[in-house]
This record gives structure tokens, sequence and C-alpha cells, in this order.
């Protein structure tokens, strides 16, 4: 008995939990993983001669697009609002993140009607994809760029000042290297929302892996081989994460010490120097970005919804609304908890094999929707099977479906998709907090719950609330999986929208559409406000 | 090298430095010693570009780079800083922080000015590593080479020891001192520290409430403070109350309960006597249990060679800090009798 106490003792439990949770959240991967157990070398062949390269071609240009179109805007805007003093800036330092709420496929739609009722320009090209895109993910990288510039220190900038260092070259030189990993993390989150993408893609008409996929499994009725070419775009996740990574070697600065908070004004544009830009040029470029990311489509969506807007669609309407947020909510509530336990696995486990595996788990965020569903339906499926087997021996009698068709399997999935923008954030909160702050507290005698409650708590709160928001405006906009793993008769906003966009009836899409960018709104400006 | 002329700042109307003159020549250094807030920080701010002057003048060499009507910018005012955190950057390596003002330089020279300040500051070992990985005084040698790389004319260093191990405060200064003479490079320290402004400063203007009280070296500071505050901001000691009594024709006499002393005072037309309060620095005693005057030992604190004794006076109740050989060993409670031996009467 006191081997059995002694053991539990020895037991290295943030292994265990950091271990069990990576492997269950990494089960839809590895069912993807094991469909290569049948490889059809006639299907691949076909599929090679036909349209692989026009996957590939396409999905490669996006994300690489996407990744450097919302890097541009991203840090571009988050050093305009971080070191100058323009007309509007307080206003543009939150408003710029209101495109978070904008899903891609919204305002793909939005404008191509747009576009198409002005007869203009046909918006519906590869290179369309990308700005549409570009400019509803720059938030990431907007997001943890400014946290970035605003937590360097300042005398960083006054030391670059009294070496004669130009402000332009400061940037280049000592602030954007500092960000770097966060702006690669968040260029990572674009790009693999890039590469995940249905909707928009699937309503241009672009043959990329994702609309691959999609054909591949309901219009061949290969489902295995859809599974195997997700495994082929997971690989390029895989590129996408490993080059993360691979930036952040070397890169764990620990903050010395907490920024000044002061409002002392930026050595740079505090002096009679001109700035390099103009601050009517920067009032007018934050402008531009937030009114066509944002104002614009939003202005034309509440347009449609207005024309089409009737008493009788208004309880369809209101279920809508309390299914996704109530959905939305739940999910951000529990991702983020499963984030914050794997963050600290990762800390506190003597295992340096966590840290993989815990990589591995957030890999589902990057597996398209629609995938995702058959990864999430696969175990689940297996698991009701054998519940049902046991049931009937025990009880003589079936019970149905336990997981499988339910909010357990919509949730499930929601979960491997949008861990890893949770885990992003806990895991960038954590590294900010020494280690030794942990052995300062352990040794004044408190416990680990009180460090976090205590020293972790206030310090992760920033990354927690950034964590929540993120996941709660994901799962808002969320399509395809929800699309295929939503209980019967359970509709959300985002595949109302959808449904209806994808019939031309754009009218209708309008009102459920405007309604997940304004509910988006919402925790934007709490985000905000948590912030400052 | 640096001239101050009459200089005043303002921060949201508040008056933070207020008419402040001083000189500092080439290959000098100067220490601004003050206690915090009184606006030591702002002055060096200010002469390192960062924020302008309300009225006066700031001169480089024999260039204007603030007054009301010009303000040099920081980036073309070569003027090294060293910061209270040093301000590393913690992306680079120490080889890169140090050339990082040398962009304008060839790399050839780069080259050669960095190997030139490693080998100064002991550093060659430590060229490819990252500041995180350097012990806090490697990091302030860093911070200093990387201020004195470009060769400015002068150098500002802000609280340059307050992050480091006071242990090891004393003996930096003077590797620092060292450093600095080598240069030849016109220094300015900010501190509150006196220790520290001692060990390393030419010159120290004691500032308070955004103005000098005095300009000196270390010695008058402290043996002839010219101020109330000088004297009792620098070193240790106690006033106690006096008399000064001026007759015409006659040197002035200053009475305490601790004997009489020659007072210098103008020469006076008729009899006059003013209350003032007398300086005695703890090392002005010796003791005389014959002839001195009776005090009780309140407290004790033995430093090796001396003990600093805190002692009470019997006669008028006056607190006096007296440090003794530490031979003498009187325990607290007892009575002892001192007698004072003023080099320098000051009396405010």
């Amino acid at each position: 008995m006191a081997v059995i106490i002694n053991k539990w003792r020895e037991l290295d439990r943030w292994f265990v939990v950091g271990a069990g949770l990576s492997v269950i959240l990494a089960l839809p991967v590895l069912a993807i993983l094991f469909s290569y157990s049948h490889l059809s070398a006639e299907l691949w062949r076909h599929l090679y001669d036909t349209t692989l390269s026009e996957y590939l071609t396409n999905s490669v240009l996006l994300t690489l697009g996407v990744g450097l179109g919302s890097m541009f805007l991203g840090v571009a805007l988050a050093w305009c609002v971080t070191q100058y003093t323009f007309w509007g800036r307080g206003f543009f330092e939150w408003a710029l993140l209101l495109p978070l709420a904008m899903p891609a496929y919204i305002i793909a739609y939005t404008y191509t009607g747009m576009f198409d009722q002005f007869g203009w320009f046909d918006s519906r090209t590869l290179l369309g994809a990308i700005v549409l895109m570009s400019l509803v993910l720059y938030p990431y990288v907007y997001i943890l760029a400014k946290t970035a510039f605003s937590s360097q220190q300042h005398t960083y900038q006054d030391a670059a000042a009294s070496l004669g260092v130009t402000h332009a070259r400061y940037f280049f030189k000592v602030a954007l290297p500092i960000a770097r990993p966060a702006v690669f993390t968040g260029m990572a989150l674009a790009m693999m929302e890039a590469l995940a993408d249905y909707g928009t893609v699937a309503y241009f008409g672009i043959s990329t892996f994702t609309t691959g996929i999609f054909r591949t499994w309901f219009g061949m009725g290969e489902m295995q081989l859809a599974s195997q070419l997700a495994g082929a775009l997971a690989v390029f996740v895989l590129l996408v994460l490993g080059l993360e990574k691979y930036s952040r070697r070397n890169m764990r600065f620990y903050q010395t010490q907490i920024p000044h908070q002061d409002m002392r004004v930026n050595t740079y544009t505090n002096t009679q120097s001109k700035p390099f830009l103009s601050p009517l040029l920067m009032s007018v470029f934050c402008l531009v970005v937030l009114a066509v990311a944002f104002i614009i489509p939003v202005f034309q969506l509440c347009i449609w919804a207005w024309e089409f807007a009737e008493v009788s669609v208004i309880d369809e309407y209101l279920s809508l609304v309390s299914n996704s947020f109530l959905l939305a909510f739940s999910t951000s509530v529990l991702i983020v908890a499963l984030a914050l336990l794997l963050s600290y696995a990762q800390r506190f486990s003597t295992h340096s094999q966590v840290s993989g595996l815990t990589q591995f788990a957030a890999l589902g965020y990057a597996i398209p929707g629609t995938v995702l569903a058959i990864g999430v339906l696969q175990p689940l499926g297996w698991l009701d099977e054998q519940i049902n087997v046991l049931w009937a021996f025990v009880f003589d009698e079936y019970i149905g479906l336990v997981f499988s068709g339910t909010f357990v399997a919509l949730m499930f999935a929601y979960c491997v998709r949008f861990l890893s923008v949770a885990l992003h954030n806990t895991q960038n909160g954590l590294e900010r907090i020494k280690p030794n702050v942990d052995d300062a507290v352990l040794t004044l005698g408190l416990g680990r719950l009180r460090i976090f409650s205590r020293i972790h708590l206030p310090l992760l709160k920033k990354s927690i609330l950034a964590a929540g928001i993120l996941v709660f405006v994901d799962v808002l906009k969320e399509l395809p999986a929800t699309l295929i793993l939503r209980p019967f008769n359970f509709n959300t906003l985002a595949v109302k929208a959808f449904e209806y966009a994808t019939d031309e009836r754009l009218l209708a899409a309008a009102l459920p559409s405007v309604t997940i960018v304004l509910v988006g709104i919402i925790p934007v400006i709490l985000l905000t406000r948590a912030m400052k | 090298m640096l001239t101050l002329h009459n200089i005043h700042i303002k921060i949201a109307d508040k008056h933070i430095i207020n008419d402040i003159s001083l000189t500092l020549n080439n290959g000098e250094i100067g220490c601004l010693l003050g206690p915090s807030g009184c606006g030591k920080t702002t002055l060096l701010r200010a002469i390192a570009g960062f924020m302008k002057t309300s009225h006066g003048e700031i001169i480089i060499r024999d260039d204007i780079v603030s007054s009301p009507a010009t303000h040099v910018d920081v980036t073309r005012r070569q003027v090294g800083v060293v910061f209270q955190d040093f301000a590393l950057f913690p992306h680079l390596t120490v080889s890169q922080n140090i050339t990082f003002g040398l962009h304008q330089f060839s790399p050839g020279k780069q080259q050669q000015r960095l190997e030139e300040l490693l080998n100064l500051t002991q550093l060659s070992d430590y060229a490819q590593q990252y500041p995180h990985q350097l012990s806090g005084g490697q990091q302030q040698r860093v911070a200093i080479a990387r201020a004195l790389a470009p060769k400015p004319d002068i150098l500002l260093l802000d609280e340059p020891f307050s992050a480091l191990d006071p242990s090891l405060r004393e003996s930096l200064a003077l590797d620092i001192k060292a450093l600095l003479k080598h240069e030849n490079v016109t220094a300015l320290l900010v501190t509150h520290d006196q220790t520290e402004a001692f060990t390393i400063a030419d010159k120290i203007a004691v500032m308070n409430q955004g103005h000098i009280e005095q300009y000196a070296c270390a010695y008058d500071l402290y043996h002839e403070p010219d101020t109330f505050f000088v004297a009792n901001f620098v070193g240790e000691g106690r006033f106690i109350e006096g008399r000064v009594s001026m007759t015409p024709n006659a040197s002035a006499q200053l009475h305490t309960a601790m004997g009489d002393f020659a007072a210098h005072e103008e020469p006076v037309l008729s009899p006059s006597e003013k209350q003032v309060k007398l300086l005695v620095r703890p090392d002005d005693f010796v003791v005389d249990e014959q002839h001195g005057f009776a005090v009780n030992v309140v407290s004790r604190a033995f430093r090796g060679a001396h003990t600093l004794y805190t002692f009470e006076s019997v006669k008028s109740h006056e607190e006096l800090l007296c440090l003794l050989p530490s031979h003498y060993d009187y325990q607290v409670g007892t009575q002892v009798g001192i007698r004072l031996e003023l080099e320098h009467v000051i009396y405010f």
C-alpha cells in the first residue's frame, strides 16, 4: 500500500494531465492519419493527373498571400497606433480589431454582391480572396504586435535615439525584431485560417485543398481520399507551425520589469524631428482599412437586412441568436480552461515531451472543418458503438447515439479546432512570467493554487481574455464543422447565413450575417476594455 | 565641454528645474547628487535631448544644443547615454549591441572600434553572448561600451549602479572611472548615493528641489558645505545649538554647550547676537575623560576599525554621532567624557 502511495506521489501529475488531454484532442488527427493505412494508387494518380497541382498552387498562394497581407496591415497599424499621436488614435486603437467579427465568407459575398450590383469588376479571383481574407484576418497580427510594441521598454527608444538612430531604423532594427515572435504567431494564426477556409473559396469557386476535399468527399464519395488530402494539407500547416517555432528559438526574452504605464511621450515623436509618416496620413490609413474591412460591408449588410426584415422571420432569427451565443460562450470557457491546463502541464511537467504532445494536439486548428468533422465522428462513433454493446450486454437494450450527432461531438470538434488559438495566448502569457517567480512564491509557503490565483491570474488576465474572445468569435463564425456536426434541427447564424448566400439569396443572408458581425463586436469591445 | 546657463524646465506648468548653471571641462567626471524627485534625472534627460528646456542654454563643445530658440534632436547630439536598466537590446549579441550606434562607420572601422571596446571592457570572451546570459556588472560594461562606441563628446549616466549588487558598486565604480579616464570622455552621472558620487566624480552638484545647492569636489562638500541642506545631506553628522556673539573690533565667538569656537563673521559696528546650528561630524570628537563633556551612550554600531556611537549630551540632551577607534569599548548606558575638536567650524 505504501508503495502505491509513494508511486502516486512521485507521479508527475502534470505530465498525466498534459499527455492525457493531448491524446484525446489528437484523436481526430490520428483518425485522419489512420486513413493512410489504405492508399489507393489509382485514385491518387487520377487526382495527380487532374486537379492536385491546382489545389496545391492555389492553397500555397492563398496562404502566403494572406500571411503577408495580414502581416503588412497588422504590423503597420499596430506601429502607428502605439507610436504616434494622430487624429482618432484612441478610437482606431480598438476599432481596428472590429474586422475580427467579420467572417471571411461574409465579407466575400458582401463585396461580390456589391460589385455585381454596380458592375465594377469581378472579385471572384484568387487575388480577391487574398485581399478580402487579409482584411479580416489582420487583427490576429495587429493585436499581438500592438501588445508587443507597447510592452517594449521606453529606454530602448531612448538608447537608440542617443546612438543617433532614426525612428525608421529603430523600427527595423529593434522594435520589429523584438516583436517578431508575436508577429509570427499572429501570421501563423492568419495563415492557418486561410488554409482552413472553406466558405470564401467555395463561394468564389477557387479550387484549393479544402474545396478539393469537399468535392472528393461529397462529389466523388471518396471519404478516405478526402481524409488523405486533409493529411497532405496538414503537412503545410506543420510547415507553418514549424517555421513559427523555429523563429522563436532563443527568443525566450523574459521581461525583466513590467514596463511603465506612464503616459510619457514617445522619445521620437516627442522631439521636433518629423515622423517619417505624417499624422494625417496615418489617420487616413487607419480609416481606410477600417472602412474597407468593416464599415462599408456592415453598412451594406444593414441595408440588405433592412430591406429583407419582416415579422415572420423574427422567431427563427431569435432562436438562431440564442443558439449561437450560448454555444460560443460555453465553448470558449471550456477551451480556455483546457488551454490553461495544457500550458501549465507544459510549464510544470518535468517531461520535455509534453510540449511536443501539446503542439500536436493544437494541430487541429489547421484541419479544415469538413475533415475535422469526420475525424471527430470516427472515434466518437466507435465509442458509441462500444457503449451500446456494453449497455446491451448489461441491460439488454440499445440507448442509441450518446456522443456523435450531439453537442458533445460539436464541442469536441470546436475544442480540437480552436484550442491552438487559446493555447498561443496562454503560452505566450505564461512564458512572460519568469519561472523563478513561481519558485519565489513556493518558498513563501504558498501552494500552487495560490500562485495561480494571486500571481499568475493577474498577470495572465490579458492573455486569458484575449484567448477567450478569439475563441468566442471563432466559434460564432465557424461554418463547415458546424454544418456537418450540428444536432438535428439545430441551426446557427453562420450555417443559415452561408446557406442563404450560396442560394444567392443575399438579402436573406444579410440578417444572420450582420448579427454574427454585431455580436462579434461585443467581445471585441470587452477585449479592448480589458487591455487598457 | 558642457555648459549649462540658467536652465529652467517646466513639465505641465510645474517647475522641475529652476535656474541651474554648471560647467564641466574636457575629461572631467561630474555628478548630480540629490534625493529622489530633486530633478536630477530630468536635467540629465534635457542634456541628452529627450526633453526641451523652457529657459536657458545647454552648450556642448561650442554649440548651443538647447535654448528656447533651438533644440538639436537627440539623434544628432552625439551624446552617449547609459540607462538605469542598461536598455540592452535583448535580441542582439554583445557585439551587435556595441556596434549598434556605428551604422555610419565602414564595416572595417566598426570591427576595429568593437575590438578596442571589448578589450577595454574585458568582454572579449562574451562577444557572441546575449545580454540575458551576462551578469549585471557585465551588462553595465556592455551598456557603457555601446554608449562610448561612437566616441561621443559627453557621456551621461543615469543611476548606473542602482541595478547592481551594492557590494560590487564601489569596485565597479572605480573600474568605470578608470575606463572613462582612459577614453578621456567628459561624463555626467546622476545618483542619489553619495558613496558612488565620491568614488567616481571629480565635481559634484548637490541638487535639491530643482536647483543646485553647491557644486564642488567631495572634500569641500563634506567639510565646507555652503548650505544647511548640503551639510545635512552629505555625510553623517548632527547639529547642535549655538549662539554667535559679535562685537566691534573683536573676532566673533560661537558659544555652544560643548565649548566656544572662533566664528567667521563680517566685522560689525555694534554688538549683536544670533542663534545658529553648528555642524558636528562623527570624526570631530576625541575622548577626554578629565576635561571633556559628559555624554551617555545611547547605541553603538561596531564597524571593524571604528565604532559609531550615538551619544546624548548630559547637559543639553542633544544627540551626537561619534566615530571612535574600536579599542574604545563603551557599553550602552555608560557615561563618557568627550571633547569637540573642530577643524572646520560650520554653522547655519
